[in-house]
């Protein structure tokens, strides 16, 4: 049953708080992610780690390795194979996008918290590789964004997640058409639910020499709904209320619907080559960002 | 055709139980508020999932749980069977015999106080058919006990053959408890401390039992002997010498008879010798009665008749005593010897006075003793009732509570 309300959306997890460990976890993840790439067959390998035109110096061939990454030349002057290592010219700037609409604020753990957290991850990798960030956030009152060009920028940034709050109906499907990432930005990331984002409308986000990375963040509600008990679904982001007997068949059929949904998500994010998760609010940011950076 | 009816109503009160699960568990189906990012998603849903008239439902378990606590409810209150078939009969025969009448210190006799017994301890809807038997038959009377029957018998009869009566629906109603009691039928024994009082007469003296010793006292009633019809001359000589010694009028009819000696002279006659006890003589003789008036006569002379059967010569009974003879030549042998013999008869037959009963009728009859006959109903007839409600109850409630754990066990 649906029915109406002037009262405003209760929201349980709007807004942001790292922990004090915060900082200290981003360090650690950039590190590993830095031995990592050093371990790596070559750093253009990566979906995300490099791959682009810089060069940033050789190391050996191993076995097995594309030979069209060889240095010829070098090979000829020392008799022994090298490849080279690049940096993508690219990367120079970020844009991360984050959704701050009310339906961010759905938890525990809450979306945004989530969508919080990987932002400021995101920039912290981009900040050590030398990239500039600008995040850009929707919710109540329209588009806010801040800027980082150095590691010492990293505290305002996470200053301006923080102060973040869910709310308002304006998601990542508005934010997009009302921000547009700027010309050189050569990795666009949306944090959100992409709940209010047709898969085909990221399409023409990605652009030429353009990666786009998508996270999609549900809560474990979201996911995994109760089995049974009676429930009055409210909407975050209006008036909207639907009472619902929790049961198999209910809670089957809407998995259903969440399925379908997120499978389009896929099966775009295959055609376009854009990266694609879906993750549970609950899920550690560092795992997040090792699936994609490690992939 | 049965009705429902509680050994302990006051567990009844414990449905209020379940009652509250009932209330509880359709409380706590009240929508929980949740906001959810997916809105549109659960809006999509059809209108056939989910919707708000499945908000009542109860879980199995749940369900199984109330069933549970409802029949445990009813075990609790106990609740049994109760037979409205149409009114059921009783049968009961009363002890006609002379200590039923005796009257205790509390001036009830023995056969009202166990009437009385028998009366509180049966439910209205019973009918009672009372039986009361007697030599050669039953006397029946239906519903209230009979008034006349509060008279003792005279003359007295002795106890029934109570072995005759031992059947399902059937209740003996005596003084004493017999030895073998029914196997069959039930018992109403009004018991009782002994009477003492007249035991028998001596000429015009009682011979009275204190309770422990026999005293003779004054004031008997004298008594006589009737003589119905003309008799032999033998034998008038010898009534009327027995009459003369044991202190007895002859032919006084205002006076309590003792023994009626009556001529019966029906049928055909026949010439034969006629004796006993030594002695013997010519007669001529008709056929005895064995019965008057429903009551068996004892026969004491008979002679060998035609066809091997024996001919009734004389036959008695306590207080009558009746001479089919014709005529009777003069005895031969010891003439002591025929006194001797119709003495010992007539003293046989004699009735005592009224007011007189031996001193084993009134010694202590001991305590009173009630035990409720079987249904004249064989249990198998209606066999649902050998499964009594409560333990179906209290079995059922026990498995389901079982079921309900099994069923509440698997959800969370």
């Amino acid at each position: 049953m649906e029915s109406g309300s002037e009262r405003r959306p209760h929201l349980p997890c709007p807004t942001v708080a790292f922990g004090g460990d915060y900082v200290r976890r981003l360090e650690r993840l950039t590190l590993r992610l830095a031995a990592a790439r050093e371990r790596r067959e070559g750093a253009g390998s990566a979906a995300l780690a490099g791959g682009g035109d810089e060069f940033v110096g050789y190391r050996p061939y191993r076995p097995g390795e594309d030979l069209r990454r060889l240095d010829w030349d070098l090979f000829a002057r020392l008799d022994r194979p090298y490849v080279r290592l690049t940096r993508r010219e690219a990367a120079e700037h970020w844009s991360v996008f984050v959704d701050a609409s009310g339906s961010m604020g759905i938890g525990p753990p809450g979306k945004l918290q989530a969508a919080a957290e990987l932002a400021g991850a995101f920039t912290c990798v981009a900040l050590r590789s030398g990239a500039t960030v600008e995040v850009v956030a929707s919710g109540e009152g329209g588009p806010r964004s801040a800027r980082a060009r150095r590691l010492t920028d990293l505290p305002a940034l996470l200053g301006f997640l923080e102060a973040l709050v869910a709310g308002g109906a304006a998601g990542l499907g508005t934010l997009v058409t009302q921000s547009r990432p700027p010309a050189e930005c050569g990795r666009m990331v949306l944090l959100g639910d992409l709940l209010d984002l047709e898969p085909a409308q990221t399409v023409g986000l990605r652009g030429v020499g353009r990666e786009l990375v998508c996270v999609q963040i549900l809560a474990p509600l979201e996911l995994a709904p109760p089995s049974s008990g009676f429930v009055e679904w409210h909407d975050p982001e209006g008036t909207g209320r639907l009472s619902r007997a929790l049961d198999d068949a209910t809670v089957g059929a809407y998995e259903r619907r969440l399925e379908e949904r997120l499978e389009a998500w896929s099966a775009l994010a295959a055609r376009a080559s854009i990266a694609y998760a879906v993750h549970g609010s609950d899920r550690p940011f560092e795992d997040v960002v090792r699936s994609l950076f490690e992939a | 055709m049965f009705e429902l009816e509680w050994t302990r109503p006051w567990g009844l009160g414990a449905l209020v139980l379940p009652l509250l699960v009932l209330l509880l568990s359709l409380r706590r189906e009240l929508p929980r508020p949740l906001s959810v990012g997916t809105f549109a998603l659960w809006a999509e849903l059809p209108d056939e999932v989910g919707v708000e008239r499945r908000r009542r439902r109860i879980p199995l378990g749940r369900a199984l749980l109330l069933l549970a606590l409802t029949l445990a409810a009813l075990a609790l209150a106990g609740p049994r069977r109760r037979s409205v078939e149409p009114p059921r009969t009783l049968e009961v025969v009363v002890d006609p015999s002379p200590s039923m009448f005796l009257t205790d210190s509390s001036g009830s006799t023995r056969l009202a106080r166990a009437v009385g017994e028998l009366e509180e301890r049966l439910d209205a809807e019973v009918t009672l058919e009372w039986i009361r038997p007697r030599a050669g038959g039953e006397e029946r009377a239906t519903g209230a006990f009979p008034a006349a029957w509060h008279e003792p018998p005279y003359p007295a009869r002795e106890g029934p053959l109570w072995q005759r009566f031992d059947r399902p629906g059937l209740l003996w109603l005596t003084d004493r408890a017999p030895e073998e009691e029914p196997l069959h039928g039930g018992l109403v024994a009004s018991g009782g401390p002994a009477v003492p009082g007249p035991v028998a007469t001596a000429g015009e003296r009682w011979l009275h039992w204190t309770g422990t010793a026999i005293e003779e006292r004054p004031g008997a009633p004298r008594r006589a002997v009737l003589l119905d019809g003309p008799l032999p001359e033998p034998i008038v000589s010898v009534v009327e010498i027995w009459a003369r010694e044991r202190g007895f009028a002859l032919g006084a009819e205002a006076l309590p008879v003792a023994l009626e000696v009556a001529r019966h002279a029906a049928g055909p006659r026949e010439p034969l010798t006629v004796g006993r006890d030594g002695w013997s003589a010519e007669a001529s003789v008709h056929r005895a009665p064995v019965e008057e008036e429903g009551a068996a006569l004892e026969t004491w002379l008979a002679v060998p008749a035609p066809g091997g059967r024996a001919l009734p010569v004389v036959t008695w009974r306590a207080g009558r005593v009746v001479l089919a003879l014709e005529s009777l030549a003069e005895p031969e042998g010891d003439p002591a010897a025929f006194a001797v013999s119709w003495s010992e008869l007539l003293d046989a037959a004699l009735l005592p006075p009224p007011g007189v009963v031996s001193r084993t009728e009134r010694a202590d009859a001991g305590p009173p003793v009630y035990r409720a006959p079987s249904p004249a109903s064989s249990p198998e007839a209606h066999p649902i009732r050998r499964w009594p409600l409560v333990s179906i109850c209290a079995a059922a409630a026990a498995g389901l509570a079982l079921a309900a754990l099994v069923a509440g066990g698997g959800r969370p």
